[in-house]
């Protein structure tokens, strides 16, 4: 982990590397050293009682991986499952601990490298996410890309409270 | 940390040791000292300025007397001091080694 | 240098020996025979002197010399053991702990420690002045220096009982160097014992010269000792070499044979030892050389070598008892070892946690193995897979019950708490453990300590009343709190009790409503009040003080307690006491599950809490109250796929959709209510092994983890009363299912 945070630091001074994966015809990043692997949408075992952004859980190599739907969790309509649906895994470290989660995309396109001075503020219209969900935005091909900062976006507190608030109803 | 100097002579070679002598350095000790060098002649060692003496330096001298008077020739321990003698004292080792004062 | 290996020996034993310190401390309050728990407390202070002694902790050693004369003149009955002393020793034992755990070099520069070491010496003194030194009876104060005797003059003396010389035949393994022991500290440790009257270094185990490893041990001992000590005493300076070492440690005045025996069992040559040993003037020679001839003769008569005892029995020079007694010391010797061996297998907790997920992974794999077999369907091969499973089994068990600790451990710990804290606040509190056998996960005695030393502390802060009021009250002035533990259906509970006042529901419902946790005029059951305790910001402490009162750490216990899968019940009667009932499962790792399936989603239900299995439409069913008759008694019932809100569309394959569902029922029992679960399918025992779901499902209710099941798909296992308090919950409008909370 300590060598994770020196590589945070060091991204900072240096080019940051994103994964960008499609959501409804947009594009986001995730960076990249916060994603584990991609896998191809495969069953997955909804939980009970659970909000609608949580899919489901699936069975990683041995480990009940959680699934959520990006697109839902960011305020947007839920995303709607074809053949080529897949499933971003991540491991974000927070509170002492690796908490893996895979998110639902419609395809997961390139790795790109951005500077500092690529990232720009979210504007604060438009993208129709929570401005705390968001790095920044930076642009590669004429189009858009919207950094997201995984760690507020899905951040296990965040999640488990979201989920009691659903038993609470 | 120990130095270890080999003084050949005409008569007797001679060995000093100072510093440690102990399970810290014996190992290297024991290394730097060549089969040659024990064997052809008397040896004598001078321990006059040992700072740290346990039984594995205890071992090294047994050895090196032992392996010196196999060969035909006389090991004599020069100018221990108070703790080596605390120990073969202690042990009671003294017989087993040819002890001598030199100024 | 790795000195390491034989230091964390000495903390581990040394935290264990204080462990033990303590409680017998405590319990010297209680017991009518105090010697035997002086005598334990003594010899747990004169151990971690010695051991510190070899490894030249001096601090400590000073320190507990001081400590251990103050307990021997305690088991001498030469002063009073009273609750002062016992408090001033306790807090010696305190600083030893802390002690253990330093350097010298950081001992000397820690201004406090030392001024805690100075006060703690001072406060002991009442105990240690009166006619100090005359005391013949403490045997390591003789002599602290070394002292070598004329050999000459000691050997005739050999008849005399009292002043009679230990042999003691040292081989020490060859990596005690590198390992950081130099055989002079034992030399210098049995010094402090006793008088040291002959040593014979052997030197002639040295190799050749080209063959010669500088760092390895090639020397040998052989030493009398004169002492007035005992075997145990001995062999403990030798603890932490024993079990790679060839220490041999022959009492004064042993009979001949154990002499020769030694010299037989020893690699060097015998008429060298022979010499040795009677340089030693440990036996004279004329014996030794008899017993020797002896033993010669006796072997060539018999080629099957009698044993030796035999030989001197027949010889008729020692008499029958007294080889009786030495076989009998032998035999003690040997089971002191192997207590010893026991508490000494250290393993580390997360080797001990890789080994069970380890087996979790082969029980999973078994399933699989046994799904396929079924589907192959061949004779032989489903016989080894049984064979195969019922080892699995076998080693599945074995491997939690390592981990599975008596709680007596983690109760005694709460005598110190229930002591100072009772003495901070002027209260008298007698602590009764009861079920301190009962066994349950390590990991999760771990978790509990926090909790149930709230529980403890609140209990007695706000429970036992101050002792005015219990004299109001007539109650005996001193108050009782009950830590009790046993095993109710696979589950472990705790029962943290006490005679104090109980909770005033009126108060509790007074402060909620002030608190704004509850609305005015809102109807609660009894055990709802009391459980307001739980809510966070709750406290009905009227005076803060700095134990509990603050509002926080009761909620805390609760979700500790939760996140452990357990519950909390409380029950209290005013004037009369309170009880905390926890209510755990005995482990986290691997549990017995029974799997079923409601609308394609499988779970697993805790079999433990399982009473039967039957056929949901057997039964006559009250329609208007969701209750079934079962053999005249009525017993509520919910449906999984309507508490969960499992819907057709969960089912992944047509197949299950177009089957037409045969309900099914499992019985629960949780505690003392009943309840059943109708599901669609009954698929049957299965191991499970718990897969926790992470941060995000800790909110999860009626869920308690998951589980892979043997095809890979995941199952939830049921947390039944989770499931039951959900299901209360989510047809609280219908009353019929009501009844269910109130099953007290």
């Amino acid at each position: 982990m300590q060598s994770k945070a020196a590589t945070n630091q060091a991204d900072v001074a240096q080019n940051r590397q994103f994964l960008t994966f499609c959501l409804d015809k947009e594009f986001f990043g995730m960076e990249l050293h916060q994603t584990r692997e991609i896998l191809e949408y495969n069953e997955v075992t909804p939980v009970p009682l659970m909000p609608q952004f949580i899919t489901g859980v699936i069975n990683l190599r041995g480990e009940v991986v959680p699934i959520i739907d990006l697109s839902l969790r960011l305020g947007r309509p839920p995303i709607k499952l074809h053949k080529r649906t897949c499933i971003v895994v991540i491991e974000i470290y927070i509170d002492d601990q690796y908490h893996v989660l895979g998110l639902l995309a419609d395809s997961v396109s390139e790795v790109i490298e951005v500077t500092a001075e690529d990232i720009e503020d979210a504007p604060a219209f438009g993208a129709k996410i929570k401005a705390e969900f968001i790095l920044g935005i930076t642009k590669k091909n004429h189009h858009f890309i919207i950094l997201l900062d995984a760690e507020k976006a899905l951040s296990p507190r965040e999640l488990a409270y979201l989920i009691e608030s659903e038993f609470d109803k | 940390m120990y130095k270890l100097d080999l003084t050949p002579s005409e008569h007797c070679n001679h060995i000093s040791i100072s510093g440690d002598l102990s399970i810290y350095t014996v190992a290297d000790i024991y290394n730097e000292l060549s089969l040659d060098f024990l064997s052809n002649k008397n040896i004598n060692i001078n321990l006059e300025n040992i700072t740290d003496f346990d039984t594995a330096g205890a071992q090294l001298l047994v050895l090196l007397t032992n392996k010196v008077q196999q060969s035909g020739h006389s090991c004599e321990l020069n100018n221990i001091n108070q703790a080596i003698k605390d120990y073969f004292n202690l042990f009671q080792l003294t017989q087993l080694f040819q002890l001598t004062e030199t100024g | 240098m790795e000195f390491s290996g034989a230091l964390d020996t000495f903390y581990a034993e040394s935290d264990e020996l204080l462990e033990s310190m303590e409680e017998d401390l405590l319990n010297l309050e209680d017991v009518d025979d105090k010697l035997e728990s002086l005598n334990a407390i003594f010899r747990a202070a004169h151990t971690i002197k010695g051991s510190s002694g070899i490894f030249g902790l001096n601090h400590i050693v000073e320190f507990t010399h001081v400590v251990e004369s103050v307990l021997d003149r305690a088991r001498e009955s030469k002063i009073q053991v009273d609750s002062v002393l016992i408090s001033v020793l306790l807090k010696c034992r305190d600083h030893i702990a802390s002690l253990v755990h330093i350097s010298e070099s950081e001992y000397r520069s820690d201004k406090k420690l030392t001024q805690i070491s100075g006060e703690l010496i001072a406060s002991l003194t009442p105990w240690t002045t009166h006619s100090s030194k005359n005391s013949s009876s403490e045997p390591d104060k003789q002599q602290t220096g070394i002292s070598i005797n004329d050999s000459a003059g000691t050997t005739t003396d050999k008849e005399q009982i009292q002043s009679g010389l230990w042999h003691i035949s040292i081989r020490l393994n060859k990596n005690c160097l590198k390992d950081g022991m130099d055989p002079v500290s034992f030399i210098r440790y049995l010094g402090t014992i006793g008088s040291i009257n002959f040593i014979e270094t052997i030197t002639s185990n040295l190799p050749e010269y080209q063959q010669y490893e500088a760092e390895n041990l090639y020397f040998a001992y052989e030493l009398s000792l004169k002492a007035e000590t005992d075997l145990q005493t001995l062999e403990d300076a030798f603890m932490f070499v024993q079990e790679e070492s060839d220490i041999t440690i022959i009492p004064p005045n042993s009979n001949a044979a154990d002499y020769v025996k030694l010299i037989q069992s020893l690699p060097e040559e015998d008429s060298r030892l022979g010499e040795i040993l009677v340089a030693c003037g440990s036996i004279s020679k004329k014996t030794l050389s008899k017993a020797l001839i002896r033993q010669i003769e006796q072997g060539m008569e018999n080629k099957n070598e009698s044993r030796i005892g035999e030989v001197l029995l027949e010889q008729k020079s020692v008499s029958e008892e007294i080889v009786e007694a030495a076989l009998q010391k032998q035999k003690e010797s040997e089971k002191n070892k192997k207590q010893k061996e026991i508490s000494f297998v250290r393993v580390e907790s997360d080797r001990l946690d890789y080994l069970i997920n380890l087996i979790g992974e082969l029980v999973i794999n078994n399933q699989r193995v046994d799904i396929i077999s079924e589907r192959i369907n061949d004779n032989f091969l489903n016989e080894a897979i049984e064979s195969l499973g019922r080892f699995t089994e076998k080693i599945r068990d074995a491997a939690l019950d390592l981990r599975m600790v008596p709680i007596g451990g983690t109760f005694q710990r709460f005598k110190r708490v229930v002591r100072d804290t009772a003495q901070e606040l002027g209260k008298e509190i007698n602590l009764v453990i009861e079920g301190a056998e009962t066994e349950l996960d390590r990991l999760m005695v771990e978790k509990l300590v926090d909790p149930l030393t709230h529980i403890v502390r609140n209990a007695i802060d706000h429970g036992i009343e101050p002792i005015e009021e219990r004299k109001k009250a007539n109650k005996e002035n001193v108050g009782t709190l009950k830590l009790s533990a046993y095993h109710q259906a696979g589950h472990i509970v705790i029962e943290i009790s006490d005679d104090g006042k109980g909770l005033d529901q009126n108060k509790l419902m007074g402060k909620a409503i002030e608190r704004g946790i509850i609305e005015e005029g809102q109807q609660l059951s009894r055990q709802e009040i009391f459980q307001l305790i739980f809510h966070p910001g709750f406290s009905t402490a009227e005076n803060v003080t700095n134990l509990s009162g603050r509002g926080v750490g009761m909620d805390v216990v609760k979700r500790n307690v939760e996140s452990l899968q357990g519950s909390v019940e409380i029950s209290s009667e005013l004037s009369i006491g309170t009880t905390l009932r926890i209510r755990l499962p005995l482990t986290l790792a691997i549990i017995d599950g029974f799997h079923v399936e409601s609308r394609g989603t499988h779970f697993i239900i805790p079999q433990a809490t399982i009473i039967e299995c039957m056929d949901f439409t057997m039964h006559k069913t009250d329609t208007n109250r969701q209750c079934i008759n079962l053999r005249g008694e009525m017993i509520p019932y919910i449906r999984l796929s309507q508490v969960f809100c499992l819907s057709e569309s969960n089912c992944r394959t047509i197949e299950q959709t177009d089957k037409k569902h045969r309900d099914k029922l499992v019985v629960v029992q949780f505690g003392e209510h009943v309840a059943s679960i109708v599901v669609d399918e009954l698929h049957g025992e299965i191991q499970t092994v718990v897969k926790p779901m992470g941060q995000i499902f800790q909110n999860l209710k009626g869920i308690g983890g998951s589980t892979l099941l043997g095809n890979g798909e995941i199952a939830f296992i049921i947390d039944v009363p989770q499931l039951i308090d959900l299901a209360v919950g989510l047809e609280s409008t219908h009353p019929d299912l009501d009844r269910l909370s109130e099953n007290e």
